[in-house]
């Protein structure tokens, strides 16, 4: 058989046949892990499409594994790599990873034959085509079509298109494309796939030499020895070989398996839960395409076949009223044609959904060509669902998945019928797609057996107008820390800039942050450098967040005596005039200077803390300032103690609060004023204020606010916050603050009430007790009895994309080694990463 | 599951049966029963034609009593309407399946086809013939020496195996990756087993080789035949080789 087309425009092609098909390529329906209203909206949007396309279609899904390069390319997208060497690497690192990891995804094409209206119609289009085969017989140039009729054309297959839901985003596929699926199909199983050009790319028409021959060998007969009886004998082999073998360097020979659904459970199926399709994603390694002929009836037409079905029934039960019982095959058909009917009358839009569905595997030789064959067989039969490989009709199938090529018969042996309503439940059409198009990787999405790549891009979601933070809870050692070092790592290498705060003992986040970048660390305990407000920010600036701080410190109020006078000295003028003293140099202002009345005593309350070596970075008058442009800013924080809830509510409690707790607080508070300052210093570089275990934070009430601050007023200075806990609900605040963090991760949580919250918090309804179940079990499960969570398990959990998507992820550490290392809580080899972070408190 | 969920799914399925089920034949169209019935069209037809053709060549195969033949007759029609009864109902027409197994089985002898054409493959065979090579001594404005400017327009080369134009949009062209101006480092894993890849072999243009073979297949011939003459006359001994 010839390839079909004739003649390619635009999104139309005219065949052969001298039926004109016009093609689509869409986009996915979310699906997944979206809550169940969600998939129950896919399914009505399956059945509007359905219902869209009356007549015959093609429906195909290509499974294409992404390129590395495409990947690091999206990665490399608006970074200029020379000034920024250390993303480069982490770059080319990446290629190397990705090549082991092979990532995929699928791409659905719509092609539907265009219906001949009226009998002339149809004469036309057929002596046009007859006259092509005759004009390519004699050898003559190929005539054109007329440009009416390729108007007509487009019209009609408008009128088509608009009827798809838009959810589908339904884009007419360009002749490149066209030319890209053709080249698909002759590499199948290879790992040759270039990325599908994208419709700006080629716009025009394209020669019909573009659509290459190959060689199309069913039984893989060229394979036979040359001599002996092998060579003359049949190979009966259900395989097709397609190779260009004349091609000055002939690319590997593809070796192809059809297979097409043969039965489905005779009971049905339960929706959610139909979805076969996805069974063919769970071939891990193995690209699995698949395609369905449809053939959709108006009910009208139904109701009299289904007629004529009932007479003949009725006729079988008299041809066999002298057996025994009739057996159940009629009985159960008798019962399915009257619940059809039943179906078809009471929806006056319901219609005939008649599918074939074709499955396609490929290898690079015989053997293994099989060998998926058969386990994908296996696969629907594990789900009771039969697929056949029809011997002898293997080439019929190729075509079968072939847009412009009539349905081929065998189709119509396999075809199965139901209504649109039924039918919608397998909701061919998903994706899982998570994250953003292009940005630094973080993760892979692991929703199906088909690994995707997840991007996500702080900095472009402030250009999107969306909040690039990001909110992390899990476990201990579920890989909360190794993410949230991982994407400040990005941050910095992208020429960005963290700030951290580092709650550990060890110092974790410091060494991390020291091994990647001229980091500055402030360690409130042993300061080498100061955190004097006065001193880092402009003097107005330094007064107010220097009084903001010393007034609860001081447990001051506003506008009592003291709180008046504290803010009096505080004014940029009247520190002018004195020199602009800093805050050590307060003290000592207000001991002799300062005339003011109740300077004295002010004083005095001010020396409670200055002498305190824990308030040290504040007091101490011989630290110098911090470069606040540096690439990661790490506060440490290990020795400061906060006061509890009940000590803050309380008022008695909070007036008995030691010094240690108050310098705790007003600490804490001014790490996030200082961050803040920094982070929306500079609207054009990106800065990312990172917070593991941030209920130390989040406990005060002024935390949250500045927190949620961050987050409201941060897209437009291009600051984000990253927020690491345990408990999505206690630890990240207010229903506001959980509301504001766009993208949510969650990582392993083993409790039972930590788990439901974190599944509601990211918003895939807590009572799913099959998801409930994974999170707590199957999520980087620590298996065995020493607690080790097995390295390729390291790191799964759940995401949810500022769009609503969510899916299942792995996240990746940084791919150089370096960095990788770096990131990593694992500190010997010998210990698992659920010590290491245990170690650390 | 909680009840909501529970309640909010439904059961799917296919209706195929509704439509598709078997056809037996029990009954004469006057309403007696079959005897043996009911049979299923596969074995009404089958037997049939087995009859048929027995009745029809019963010269070459009814040689004994009538008795032999009868029983013959009976025996084999018998064991077609038994052996097609055997068929599992339900499944694919058996006349599909008969045309699958033999198309497999008789797609090994006819020739592979590629757009419908199909191509014969040559047996191997030695390419013979004879050449004169002549030692020239250097000639002056010599034709010879100078191929590419003279060389004449070249035909389309016919390659019977590939009627077809590789057009280059088939693949297109590798995006430029990145601004960065040093070459990225080599590339330190290999490519995973199972699916080779061949980066280099994607741009699948035809190899400048090749084109190059053509060209000196079509180089334009020396001059003119008195220049030959000339170098004839001119050549000391003539080497005869035998390809």
């Amino acid at each position: 058989m010839q390839q079909p087309n004739r003649l390619v425009t635009s999104n139309l092609r005219w065949t052969r046949s001298g039926v004109v098909w016009a093609d689509y390529v869409l986009t996915g329906i979310p699906y997944g892990y979206r809550p169940i209203e969600d998939r129950q909206t896919a399914r009505a949007m399956h059945k509007m499409l359905l219902r869209a396309l009356p007549g015959e279609s093609l429906l195909l899904s290509v499974a294409v594994s992404l390129d590395p390069m495409t990947i690091v390319e999206r990665m490399e997208r608006g970074v200029d790599l020379d000034l920024h060497p250390a993303w480069a690497d982490e770059c080319d690192a990446t290629i190397d990873r990705l090549e082991e990891i092979r990532p995929g995804q699928r791409i659905y094409w719509l092609s539907i034959p265009l219906a001949n209206h009226g009998f002339g119609d149809t004469i036309k289009s057929a002596t046009s085509a007859a006259w092509s085969s005759v004009a390519d017989l004699m050898g003559m140039p190929p005539s054109s079509i007329p440009v009416e009729e390729r108007e007509r054309r487009a019209a009609q297959a408008a009128q088509i298109a608009a009827a798809i839901p838009a959810f589908y985003d339904a884009t007419p596929a360009t002749p490149s494309q066209m030319v890209w699926l053709h080249q698909h199909a002759l590499q199948r199983g290879l790992g040759l796939d270039t990325d599908m050009p994208t419709a700006m790319e080629h716009p025009a028409g394209t020669a019909r030499g573009s659509f290459t021959a190959a060689r199309l060998d069913e039984g893989a007969q060229s394979d036979r020895p040359e001599s002996g009886w092998r060579a003359k004998a049949p190979t009966l082999s259900r395989v097709l070989k397609v190779d260009q073998p004349w091609e000055v360097t002939p690319p590997p020979a593809s070796y192809q398996c059809f297979l097409v659904l043969a039965a489905t459970p005779s009971g049905g199926t339960l929706f959610p839960g139909s979805e076969y399709l996805t069974l063919a994603d769970n071939l891990g390694g193995v690209d699995v395409d698949w395609a369905i002929r449809f053939k959709n009836s108006a009910a009208s037409e139904v109701l009299k076949k289904n007629r004529r079905a009932l007479v003949q029934m009725n006729d079988q039960y008299t041809q066999r009223e002298d057996e025994l019982s009739t057996g159940s095959v009629l009985d159960d058909a008798a019962v399915a044609l009257a619940e059809y009917n039943a179906l078809l009358e009471a929806d006056a839009m319901e219609m005939e959904v008649q599918s074939t569905t074709i499955f396609c595997v490929a290898a690079a030789d015989e053997e293994t060509a099989i060998a998926y064959q058969r386990e994908l067989a296996k696969e629907f039969e594990g789900s009771t669902y039969r697929l056949q490989a029809p011997i002898g009709f293997q080439e019929e199938l190729f075509w079968a998945m072939t847009p412009g090529v009539p349905t081929p018969a065998i189709c119509n042996e396999f075809a199965q019928i139901t209504t649109s309503e039924h039918f919608a439940a397998y909701v061919p059409v998903t994706r899982n797609d998570l994250g953003d198009g292009d940005g630094p990787l973080i993760a892979l999405n692991i929703s199906s057996a088909r690994t995707g790549v997840v991007h996500h891009d702080i900095a472009k979601k402030a250009s999107r107008d969306v909040s690039g933070s990001v909110g992390v809870c899990g476990n201990l050692g579920s890989g909360k820390s190794g993410y949230l070092k991982t994407t400040g790592n990005q941050v910095v290498d992208r020429g960005g800039q963290v700030i951290v705060v580092d709650r550990t003992p060890l110092g974790e986040y410091a060494l991390w942050a020291e091994a990647i970048t001229d980091a500055v660390v402030v360690d409130t305990a042993a300061p080498d450098v100061t955190m004097d407000p006065l001193r880092l920010f402009s003097p107005a600036r330094g007064g107010e967040v220097a009084v903001s701080i010393l007034l609860p410190l001081l447990q001051l109020q506003p506008d009592d005596r003291l709180g008046v006078l504290l803010s009096q000295v505080l004014e940029p003028e009247y520190r002018a005039r004195f020199g602009n003293f800093t805050t050590p140099g307060l003290v000592s202002h207000l001991e002799s200077e300062c005339t003011l009345d109740g300077a004295r005593e002010l004083a005095g309350k001010l020396k409670v803390y200055a002498t305190k070596s824990y308030a040290a970075a504040l007091f101490r008058a011989d630290l110098q300032p911090f470069n606040p442009r540096a690439g990661a800013i790490v506060f440490r924080t290990h020795t400061l103690e906060l006061p509890s809830e009940r000590e803050v509510e309380n008022e008695h409690l909070f007036k008995q609060m030691s010094l240690q707790k108050r310098v705790g607080r007003m600490m804490y508070t001014l790490i996030a004023q200082i961050a803040r300052g920094i982070c929306f210093a500079d609207p054009n570089t990106l800065a990312v204020f990172l917070l593991d275990e941030c209920h130390h934070l989040t406990r005060s009430s002024e935390g949250v606010e500045i927190i949620i601050d961050f987050i409201r007023d941060g897209r437009k200075h291009d600051a984000a916050v990253m927020l690491g806990s345990h408990d999505p609900e206690a630890d990240f605040g207010s229903e506001t603050l959980r509301g504001l963090i766009p993208t949510r991760l969650v990582f392993r949580q083993t409790d039972r009430r930590l788990a439901q919250k974190s599944l509601k918090w990211l918003g895939v309804g807590e009572n799913d007790l099959d998801l409930l179940k994974e999170l707590m079990e199957n999520t980087s499960p620590v298996e065995g009895k020493d607690g080790f969570v097995a390295p390729h398990r390291r790191g799964e959990g759940y995401m949810r994309d500022p769009a609503g998507n969510v899916g299942r992820i792995k996240v990746l550490l940084p791919a150089s080694e370096a960095r990788y290392q770096a990131a990593s809580t694992t500190p010997k080899e010998s210990t698992t990463e659920r010590a290491a972070e245990l170690a650390t408190w | 599951m909680t009840e909501q969920q529970a309640s909010s799914r439904s059961v799917v399925k296919m209706f195929t049966k509704a439509r598709n089920f078997p056809q037996l034949i029990g009954k004469a169209p006057d309403g007696r029963k079959i005897p043996g019935g009911p049979y299923t069209l596969t074995q009404f037809v089958g037997a049939g034609i087995a009859g048929g053709l027995l009745w029809l060549t019963q010269s070459l195969w009814a040689q004994g009593s009538v008795i032999t033949n009868g029983a013959i007759f009976l025996g084999i029609t018998g064991g077609t309407l038994w052996v097609l009864g055997r068929l599992p109902q339900g499944a694919r027409n058996p006349i599909s399946v008969v045309r699958g197994v033999g198309r497999a089985a008789t797609g090994a002898m006819s020739p592979s086809k590629i757009n419908g054409e199909p191509i014969r493959i040559k047996h191997p065979h030695a390419v013979l013939g004879s050449v004169i090579i002549l030692d020239t001594p250097p000639i002056h404005g010599g034709a010879i020496g100078e191929p590419t400017a003279a060389r004449a327009p070249r035909e389309r080369a016919e390659n019977a195996a590939a009627p077809v134009e590789l057009g280059n949009n088939a693949v297109p062209d590798a995006p430029a990756f990145r601004p960065l101006t040093q070459p990225r480092p080599e590339r330190k894993t290999v490519p995973a087993p199972a699916r080779p890849r061949a980066d280099d072999e994607r741009q699948r243009t035809q190899s400048p080789a090749l084109a190059e073979a053509f060209d000196l297949a079509n180089l334009a011939p020396a001059s003119s035949v008195q220049q030959l003459l000339a170098m004839a006359a001119a050549a000391p001994t003539p080497t005869r080789e035998k390809a």
